[in-house]
């Protein structure tokens, strides 16, 4: 065998990936070439080198945490399935009339949306300030799975989430709160549509649209609208 | 024991797998965990579909896809290579070697960090979880020559990246 013909197995025969035959032939041409041999050897200290870097990230993970955040297979889970699909079908039975008022009807359909929720103690499904929680939970109700940051540091503290209908889309509902101030933010796939303003304001609340990842986002709440901004910013940063 | 718990115990061994892999691929903690759980979920519901055979090579194509999806859909981020890195634990030599060898570790991960993915994933399958040729080619979906390849390209990157001392490797 030739160095050009050696060259690109080498790495194979490093692996001992290749057959007999074609590796006692690399040796064979290794006990005589001394360029092939000192690349063999770079390939040995190369891993030398990985190994002792120990680049498994999984050493530093909590990995008992991370399993029991998994949920396993479970034979009577359509059971809360079936409760969501209903409170989703009891929602959306609120939502055309609120489509008929005039107006901005998305934006005040939210509005709506969010003072229902506020009073009418139905704020979450899944209460739970634990996004390992939260995000699973929408795991097979929903046709995507919408991203659940931790938010503390910035200061919204994760509440819960429900699931809720938007424009005759199913959605899930992220509750947040800033001190005594919710924000809920629902996340739907919803085709790109009309340009809408970005920030509106409507009976005292804000409502905040923008678009991430194919996903259509809205904020709604009382925190002054840089608050809210601000809140957007810190969602789509993680 | 019946065929999904039988399923789900030959899963849970390479939840650590998983994890370093989907954690080298997303480059945050918070992104690889989201992608571990879906993984395993979506293992878990396809049960059906396994039909005997690698369930570690099946769990880590499901975390790749998982993960290159997530990638997809986010702005493109830096890799967060060394924060929080956990070190090697069944090492501790004495303080005055300690900084030398930090930023010798330092120095491999960040050159592999800053591997074009490609080939970043097949070295890690490689190197960490030690994946012969045959399960890289299942996990990347290509052929096995491919696999090959992008190994022999990884390494000669790190290589030009981390230049042995002339000497060093004699």
């Amino acid at each position: 065998m030739t160095c050009l013909e050696v060259d690109p197995l080498l790495g194979a025969s490093f692996d001992n990936e290749l057959d007999l035959r074609t590796a006692l032939a690399i040796e064979q041409h290794l006990s005589s070439c001394d360029s092939c041999t000192a690349q063999f050897k770079r390939l040995e200290w190369l891993r030398e080198e990985i190994v002792a870097a120990g680049p498994d990230w999984s050493a530093g993970a909590d990995l008992k945490v991370l399993r029991a955040s998994i949920q396993r297979p479970n034979k009577t889970s359509w059971m809360p399935a079936l409760a969501a699909v209903a409170a989703a079908l009891l929602v959306g039975m609120f939502l055309p009339s609120a489509l008929t008022r005039g107006g901005n009807g998305m934006e005040r359909q939210l509005v709506d949306s969010h003072v229902r929720s506020l009073m009418a103690n139905h704020l979450v499904d899944v209460p739970s300030s634990d996004r390992h929680t939260v995000k699973p939970w929408f795991q097979g109700k929903l046709g995507f799975s919408p991203s659940v940051p931790d938010l503390a540091a910035d200061g919204f503290v994760l509440i819960g989430g429900r699931l809720d209908v938007v424009a005759s889309r199913p959605a899930a509902a992220i509750v947040y709160k800033r001190q005594n101030h919710v924000i809920n933010l629902w996340i739907s796939e919803t085709p790109a549509g009309i340009r809408q303003p970005e920030l509106t304001d409507l009976d005292g609340y804000h409502v905040l649209r923008w678009r991430y990842g194919g996903m259509a986002c809205w904020a709604v709440s009382d925190v002054n609208a840089a608050e809210l901004r601000e809140f957007k910013a810190s969602y789509q940063s993680r | 024991m019946d065929h999904s718990r039988y399923f789900e115990s030959a899963l849970w061994p390479h939840l650590r797998g998983a994890y370093n892999l989907a954690r080298w691929l997303v480059g945050n903690r918070e992104d690889a965990e989201d992608v571990v759980q879906e993984s395993f979920t979506k293992a878990f519901q396809a049960v059906d579909q396994f039909r005997g055979g690698d369930a570690r090579a099946w769990l880590l194509t499901i975390v790749r896809n998982t993960a290159l999806n997530l990638i997809r859909r986010r702005p493109k981020l830096e890799m967060e290579w060394n924060e929080n890195m956990p070190e090697p634990a069944d090492r501790s030599p004495g303080p005055e070697l300690e900084l030398v060898q930090q930023s010798r570790r330092n120095r491999v991960r960040s050159a592999i960090a800053r591997l074009p993915q490609e080939f970043r994933e097949a070295l890690i399958l490689r190197e960490i979880e030690g994946l012969a040729y045959k399960e890289i080619a299942a996990v990347l979906s290509i052929p096995t020559g491919t696999v090959m390849s992008r190994l022999s390209r990884a390494r000669n990157l790190l290589l030009q990246e981390l230049k042995p001392e002339k000497g060093e490797c004699q």
